[in-house]
């Protein structure tokens, strides 16, 4: 829908991206400024913000040739920090990284005497010693007989009738 | 990283950012103070994790378009958005005045004669470079949307340039 006095659309296009070439340039002085402005609160930020965060977000929207040499510069950063962190921190990394010997422990079984019953009642201790002894078998459970007078210590014999 | 890379991004960007603000803003002060404010924003948000992705140029651009809105509407000193424009008005702001003889006819016209929206389409379309989609991200508006505003305005800049071709004539 163009009149009389309209121009065609690739002109009006061309004359628009000729302004690219004009335009204020930003004044030098307020230029540094604001960069030194930028560069002191970008140290603020260097110190608070881990390496690869940020590295990692704007390595690939630079340019080729900054995205090398910020490379360089992110590589480097990374081994210093890497190695004054494996500095600092040697004792706990040798810590983890400690095998873990395990020595196994034998606890000798101390020789109880063994003993066997021979059918006289008589045990019998091997290899070395052979004891003889009488061995109470004991039940709790079981009341004393009636006829027991009691022949233990501290028990007055009950005379006979 | 290294703060000098982020002074790089400064180095490489701040001129251009600086044009453009001052082409919308028509005001050196305020164009750079926009200029700090993006790069106040884009440490913030490095710091906060939730800095640039895939486009750096784009975000920044964006973080500016934003800044450029919000400076207009604290000053008031734009002319008012497509919806309610008179586009038939050829009558530019007292303030824009200053600086209308340092600017090519076009860059005026721009300007005085097209609503705010339809400024930035253009100058992001035609004198920043950025495709459709780009255009659309940073002014946060659908690309069907910015296609009819850049064809709004090619056509109201074809009226306005051919009316001033013929009276030269």
């Amino acid at each position: 829908m163009t009149d009389k006095r309209s121009l065609p659309n690739e002109e009006i296009i061309q004359r628009l991206e000729s302004l690219k070439q004009v335009g204020a340039e930003y004044p030098g002085d307020l230029l540094k400024k604001r960069r030194a402005s930028f560069r002191n609160a970008a140290m603020g930020l260097v110190v608070a913000v881990p390496v690869i965060g940020i590295g990692k977000g704007l390595l690939h929207l630079l340019p080729h040739t900054t995205e090398a040499a910020l490379k360089v510069i992110l590589v480097s950063a990374l081994v210093v920090e890497a190695g004054l962190g494996a500095y600092v921190f040697r004792d706990q990394i040798l810590n983890w990284l400690a095998v873990e010997t395990v020595t196994p422990t034998y606890t000798l079984p101390s020789r109880t005497p063994q003993s066997n019953l021979t059918s006289s009642g008589t045990p019998t201790l091997s290899p070395t010693a052979t004891v003889t002894a009488t061995i109470f078998f004991v039940d709790p459970t079981k009341k004393p007989h009636p006829t027991d007078h009691g022949y233990h210590y501290g028990q007055t014999r009950t005379p006979s009738p | 990283m290294d703060h000098e890379a982020l002074v790089t991004v400064f180095d490489r960007y701040a001129p251009a950012l600086y044009k453009y603000a001052r082409r919308l803003t028509g005001d050196c002060a305020e164009a750079d103070d926009i200029v700090g404010d993006v790069f106040t924003l884009l440490l913030k948000h490095l710091k906060e994790g939730k800095g640039p992705r895939d486009n750096l140029r784009s975000y920044l651009y964006q973080v500016a378009y934003h800044k450029v809105v919000d400076h207009a509407r604290e000053r008031k000193h734009l002319t008012p958005v497509e919806s309610e424009m008179d586009l038939g008005s050829g009558e530019s702001l007292p303030s824009q005045h200053e600086h209308q003889e340092e600017m090519d006819a076009v860059e005026a016209i721009i300007l005085n004669q097209l609503t705010e929206d339809q400024r930035h389409v253009i100058v992001l379309r035609f004198i920043e470079d950025f495709s459709i989609k780009e255009t659309a991200e940073i002014t946060g508006k659908d690309a069907n949307n910015v296609k009819i505003i850049q064809n709004r305005a090619i056509t109201r800049l074809r009226q306005v340039l051919g009316r001033q071709d013929e009276a030269t004539l």
